[in-house]
């Protein structure tokens, strides 16, 4: 990491994929879509681990807010710093929605026949998680060029979608956490 | 002396080998070039997934009910610990062994498959079981001559290879290991240092090591890393954390040993194509040579059959 010293009012935001580093750049605020539902990090906040799921990061510098498409991974923060690791990146300037609505159709399809197959096989199985992760990533692709997914969308990752707010007092109640 | 028109067929016949082995040797230059650059894409990714799996898992820092110490805390029957890091007598190995799918790459394959033999009769003489899995056919041709088990072998692995190829691989590999299959997972791979220098090792990736998951330096360095962790705010939870990093950071090394050996490949067919076609060169200049003294030779014979006769004539 560079040593680079950031203004104690703005955090340095990168976003490093295993084709490299793809983002690296001063915001003022960063929102990040953890498995628990989206964060927000200003500037100061706490070291903080964070899983995420496959969703959007927005980043705001000054007024102006840009949003782009993460998959899994992780978010690692300081206070004034977030790295975020992840398999899958993509702006909305480099997204082709036609393409993208394609890929999803394929996918759907090709899930739909390994559902209806016999299941069990760890490979079926490993097979079966990748495509849902792949509609996940094609659905919120689409989110973020401002179509909405088809409803047909699966639970996503193995945390379900993020609970209501009354399910989560329950859980914390019951000593869930 | 061979005929003139043998030699010339000859000639033709090594100039159109030659021809092959060059268009070889620029595409296996082209493609190593791109595995180069994607190697050193990873790395960044690489380094920063080590680096959180190591402030996840500081040693001391797991769940209470568990030793300090780091033999006692990764204990295979211990509370809470991650099946892919506990630490069990080793009664059953799987080797993953990357090899080419095809040949001409010199000695590429060669080496690979005796350290992977060498890594398997080490095995066996610890009185421990092997299983191969394996990417590359001439990896799957080898067990199948040697009569070994072969577990799984990844086709077309090598075909538009990317981070969920590897995917594949790891989830099965993870999906054994956690049912208890084998107890030990090591690679047999070529990493890639350049075009003409590969070095083959052979890696035991599971159950993690010390070195992935511990910080190197002493007890101070240890109890910093401790507190570091102790301070940061995870989210969930360390356990879900873990679970996540973990087969990550297992996905992450094999898709960095398959890049490794797949520049590997490039870079010894490279090499292996280049002294081809020098070779080839060679080959059609004494070609050449003795195609000009046999044509020599043959105006020669003609030139005194011609004067003998006409000598014979005058007398």
């Amino acid at each position: 990491m560079t040593t680079e010293s950031v203004p104690n009012d703005k955090i340095l935001l990168e976003i490093v994929t295993p084709q490299g580093r793809v983002l690296h750049t001063l915001v003022d605020e960063v929102t990040a879509p953890s498995v628990k539902g989206e964060f927000g990090l200003l500037p100061g906040h706490l070291p903080v681990l964070a899983a995420l799921r496959t969703g959007i990061v927005a980043y705001r510098r000054g007024s102006e807010t840009t949003r782009c498409a993460v998959g899994r991974g992780f978010a690692e923060g300081g206070p004034n710093k977030l790295s975020i690791l992840t398999d899958e990146y993509v702006a909305r300037e480099g997204l082709d929605p036609v393409v993208v609505r394609k890929d999803l159709h394929e996918v759907q399809a090709q899930l739909a026949k390994v559902e209806s197959a016999a299941g069990g096989q760890p490979l079926a199985e490993a097979t079966k998680l990748q495509l849902i992760q792949r509609e996940n990533w094609l659905a919120v692709q689409l989110e973020l060029y401002g179509d909405p997914p088809p409803a047909t969308m699966r639970p996503h990752e193995e945390y379900g979608p993020p609970q209501s707010p009354e399910d989560e007092e329950k859980a914390r109640e019951s000593g869930a956490d | 002396m061979p005929s003139l028109k043998t030699i010339r067929t000859r000639i033709s016949s090594v100039r159109s080998t030659q021809k092959i082995t060059r268009a070889m040797k620029m595409v296996a230059g082209a493609r190593l070039a791109r595995a180069q650059q994607r190697i050193v894409a990873l790395r960044p990714y690489a380094l920063k997934t080590t680096e959180i799996l190591r402030v996840v898992a500081a040693p001391g820092a797991l769940p209470t009910g568990v030793n300090d110490s780091e033999a006692d805390a990764f204990e295979a029957d211990a509370e809470g610990v991650h099946p892919l890091l506990a630490v069990r007598p080793v009664k059953k190995v799987l080797i993953l062994l990357l090899s080419s799918d095809r040949g001409l790459c010199g000695a590429f394959n060669t080496n690979v498959l005796k350290a992977a033999e060498r890594e398997w009769q080490a095995r066996k003489a610890a009185g421990v079981a092997v299983e191969f899995a394996t990417c590359g056919k001439k990896g799957r041709e080898y067990v199948n001559r040697r009569g070994g088990v072969l577990a799984h072998d990844f086709a077309g692995i090598y075909d538009g290879l990317s981070l969920s190829k590897a995917s594949l691989v790891a989830s099965w590999v993870t999906a054994r290991m956690t049912a208890r299959d084998y107890d030990a997972l090591v690679i047999v791979y070529t990493e890639f240092k350049s075009a003409m220098t590969q070095r083959v090792v052979a890696e035991q990736l599971l159950p993690l090591t010390d070195g992935a998951k511990a910080p190197a330096g002493g007890a101070s360095s240890d109890t910093a890393k401790l507190e570091q962790a102790m301070e940061v705010l995870f989210e969930p939870n360390r356990e879900a954390l873990l679970e996540r990093l973990v087969p990550m950071y297992v996905e992450t090394s094999i898709y960095r040993a398959l890049l490794e050996s797949q520049a590997s490949e490039f870079g010894a067919r490279m090499t292996s194509m280049d002294a081809a076609t020098r070779n080839a060169k060679e080959m059609i200049g004494r070609l050449t040579l003795a195609y000009n003294r046999a044509r020599q030779a043959a105006i020669t014979k003609e030139l005194m059959e011609i004067i003998g006769g006409a000598e014979a004539l005058k007398d």
